[in-house]
């Protein structure tokens, strides 16, 4: 058996010839072609998870033009009081309108999510590219920052930042950016590595195509729909963090608002007005299953093989 | 008398195709039957049929007699003592077929413990006569193994010796030498040929390689689109085909097997 | 080998070894192998798993370097760093892969994929040009025109290999280099493509390289055989000969040990 760790990486120095071995079993693809699944199964996940998101990003979108009141670090109304005709859900310890926090809360939500996978995102795929389809050094290099990174705690990485930054939407954006990139790159390397062992790529190097062809051309494209299913999933995973972050006081402050400071100034008020602290508490959990519900819909409509004829 | 008989054997997915349809043969005692099929031909469904092993969602009808009793009526438990004991199946890649975490010599004692209720003293003793039937004589080596610590041809041989641990009436074979280079091929049938000699044990073959079936069964079905198409002998068949696909996959395997000719100077 | 001193191979290894592993633990993949192929001359490469067949596939494709030797081509050294011979190498010699499933990305259309080469190599002046090149090529291989706006996954095996035998003859390639072409293959399509593969050679002159475990599809489509063991040549010379009346042992018990039908 040819050793497989020196042996040439290439045709793009990735992954060996397997010695005479039979030709690949891998199926065609979890990455059915747009075209050929006209008869998908009706995936319940991917309908409920994307009608939960659309409704929050919709919220949000109408929440960045206007809320009822605007979100300030002192209220108009009188101080943890009910739902009423001018307070539709109560105020807050400050006097704030409660269901104005909670719009421009969706907001925040939909910006970090958005922002913070991103980063994840453009970081993170590149890092993997690069250690699946370069020299091993850059591999191992990758490899090791990668575990670094996963090690490092995402509440401490926002709590270095903050130091130097503040605390700020920015500052959490950045942690959450940052971590959420680490385990990106090891599943788009994982992906990119098993994408570099078709035999297409064989072809394509015989044909002339260069790194950055087998990349543009078959990389992306096939590493694409696993890695959509994973940034959803990190969607739902970032504003979870954010909450976290917010609610120990390293994220936004007013004006902008957030679900997990709500969360901390309504707690210790909770049974005077327990609409300011629920709900927000409501609302993290129904975006995240929303956007867990649409990873595993998104999944499911993209893998012939989870559906249940063959 | 038949040792095995498959009767309108039909298999559904749960969403209303069908992939085998109304398949019918028998095999007498000591008899050799090759099945021979392109892909999708339901050829390996078939004996994945007979030992309850159909994967999730499907559905077969019909009937499989083995020694008059229907296989496709029994439970999970009851199958469990026909499947090895009975009837037994040597697979196309034993590295699949084998469990990659136990040595080689527990697994040949599987069986025997399971079925014959050997004590585990017992049970080596006789894997290390299995393995001196499957002239694999480095007995010791071999039954402290791991599956991927032998060569193909190695591991094929000990496929074959699991299944005839417990001496079963059945012996199916689907696609056993495919994966094997070609002189491992060679050795891999005879010793089949041999073996099924000299135990009686009848023997079921499946292969998309009609050469290699012609090697070794006597009788041969046909089959395509989940049909059986022609059942006959090999002899038979190689002389003069009666249905027409035969003859088609008679001509285009003479066709892409033929070998040069040695000039006649 | 058979003498061939006036013509300049097309592709050639001269005394190849290709070693891997290191701190210890080398394996020798190939050892001094010397290969010929000239145009017009078919040359098929026999051997068993082990033999060395992959390995001698990547080299012969300059997608490896060997560890001493040269690999040349048209009596140039392929040194995998200069990249205008590269591409003329590439532009010549093309590649036929054993699996028609994972040998065509199933994300891409036909005519992307048979596209590639020329998108790649650089050939065509535009688009309109490269496209009609796709279908005069999808013509050769026997598929329709409205085979190219449709994905690899709703054609059958023999289907893709024709689409993988298009894509490698999209650039007009001298040499064709087969990797079990027809291995994974039905043995009706097999025939076919056998057949597809017979007049390719004769009607565009390709000269084939075929890497086969088949001995049977070597002494049909080839006209030289080399036979591989060990990572070493163990016979070569006129398939005729090689096959029907070989000096090595190992490769008579090659031939003994193939099934046949009466």
């Amino acid at each position: 058996m040819t050793d497989q760790l020196d042996a040439p990486r290439g045709p793009l120095t990735a992954g060996t010839p397997s010695a005479d071995a039979p030709g690949s079993a891998l199926d065609a693809s979890a990455a059915a072609p747009r075209r050929a699944t006209s008869r998908r199964l009706r995936s319940p996940s991917f309908v409920v998870g994307a009608s939960m998101v659309a409704v929050v990003v919709l919220v949000g979108l109408v929440a960045f033009f206007w809320t009822p009141y605007t979100i300030g670090t002192r209220g108009t109304g009188e101080r943890l009081g009910g739902p009423s005709a001018d307070f539709w859900l109560g105020t807050d310890k400050l006097g704030r309108d409660v269901l104005s926090q909670l719009i421009a809360g969706a907001t925040n939500a939909v910006v970090v999510a958005v922002c913070s996978v991103a980063i994840a995102a453009v970081l993170g795929i590149t890092l993997g590219v690069l250690a699946a389809s370069t020299t091993r050094w850059v591999d191992v290099a990758v490899l090791n920052v990668v575990d670094l990174m996963i090690a490092f705690p995402t509440l401490l990485l926002a709590m270095l930042i903050v130091t130097v930054r503040g605390a700020s939407l920015s500052s959490v954006i950045a942690a959450i950016g940052i971590s959420g990139a680490a385990v990106i790159a090891r599943i788009t390397r994982i992906n990119a590595s098993r994408v570099l062992r078709e035999d297409y790529v064989v072809a394509a190097a015989a044909s002339g195509t260069g790194w950055w062809g087998t990349v543009r051309r078959h990389v992306l494209p096939n590493v694409a729909p696993t890695l959509l299913v994973q940034l959803m999933l990190l969607a739902g995973a970032a504003i979870l963090a954010e909450a976290s972050l917010s609610y120990l006081g390293l994220g936004p402050r007013p004006p902008y608002a957030s679900w997990g400071r709500m969360l901390n100034e309504a707690q210790a008020t909770i049974s005077a007005a327990p609409l300011a602290a629920i709900l927000p508490g409501l609302l993290i959990a129904w975006t995240v299953l929303g956007l867990n519900l649409l990873g595993d819909g998104i999944r499911e409509r993209s893998d012939p093989s989870l559906r249940g004829d063959r | 008398m038949t040792a095995l008989e498959v009767r309108d054997l039909t298999v559904r997915t749960s969403g209303g195709r069908t992939l085998l349809d109304a398949v019918s043969w028998e095999v007498p005692f000591g008899g050799r039957l090759g099945i021979i099929g392109e892909s999708g031909s339901g050829k390996s469904l078939t004996a994945a049929a007979i030992l309850g092993l159909l994967p999730e969602g499907m559905t077969a009808t019909g009937q499989v007699l083995l020694d008059g009793r229907d296989l496709l009526t029994l439970g999970e438990r009851a199958l469990r003592s026909v499947r090895g004991a009975q009837v037994a199946m040597v697979f196309q890649e034993p590295l699949t077929a084998l469990d990659p975490l136990m040595t080689v010599g527990r697994q040949i004692a599987g069986p025997l413990r399971l079925h014959r209720g050997a004590s585990r003293a017992k049970a080596r003793e006789l894997a290390a006569d299995l393995c001196r039937l499957v002239r694999l004589d480095d007995t010791e080596r071999i039954l402290g193994s791991y599956p991927w610590q032998l060569s193909g041809g190695q591991r094929q041989r000990v496929s074959i010796a699991m299944a005839l641990a417990c001496e079963p009436r059945v012996l199916l074979a689907d696609e056993p030498t495919t994966a094997l280079d070609v002189t491992v091929q060679a050795e891999i049938l005879d010793l089949l040929d041999e073996l099924i000699e000299r135990t009686g044990t009848t023997l079921v073959f499946v292969s998309h390689d009609l050469p290699v079936v012609a090697r070794v069964a006597r009788d041969l079905v046909v089959m395509r689109s989940g049909r059986v198409v022609e059942a006959t002998t090999v002899a038979q068949a190689l002389e003069a085909p009666a249905h027409a696909y035969t003859r088609q996959l008679l001509a285009a395997a003479r066709a892409v097997s033929r070998l040069p000719q040695e000039d006649p100077r | 080998m058979t003498d061939e001193t006036t013509s300049v191979p097309l592709l050639a290894l001269h005394g190849v070894s290709r070693e891997f592993g290191g701190r210890g633990r080398t394996t020798t993949a190939l050892d001094g192998v010397d290969i010929a192929v000239h145009e017009g001359r078919s040359v098929g490469i026999v051997g068993e798993s082990g033999a060395g067949k992959s390995t001698l596939l990547w080299l012969l494709l300059g997608l490896d370097t060997p560890t001493s030797g040269q690999v040349s081509y048209r009596g140039q050294t392929l040194d995998r760093r200069d990249r205008t011979l590269l591409k003329r190498f590439r532009r010549e010699v093309q590649v036929v892969l054993q699996d028609p499933r994972s040998s065509l990305d199933p994300r891409m259309t036909v005519a992307q994929i048979v596209a590639e080469p020329l998108q790649s190599l650089r050939i065509g002046a535009d688009q309109r040009e490269r496209s009609a090149r796709v279908d005069e090529v999808l013509g050769w291989v026997g598929l329709d025109a409205d085979a190219r706006r449709k994905y690899p996954a709703q054609f059958s095996g023999g289907q893709r290999q024709r689409i993988a035998i298009a894509r490698a003859l999209a650039p007009s390639p001298k040499v064709l280099v087969g990797d079990e072409p027809v291995s994974a293959l039905d043995v009706s399509v097999r025939q076919q493509i056998m057949e597809l593969l017979a007049r390719l050679r004769s009607e565009l002159g390709l000269t084939l390289v075929l890497v086969s475990h088949d001995v049977a599809i070597v002494g049909q489509l080839c006209e030289e055989t080399v036979v591989l063991r060990g990572g070493r040549v163990e016979e070569a010379g006129e398939t005729r000969q090689v096959l029907t009346r070989p000096t090595s042992p190992y490769t008579r018990a090659l031939l003994d040990a193939v099934p046949t039908l009466a």
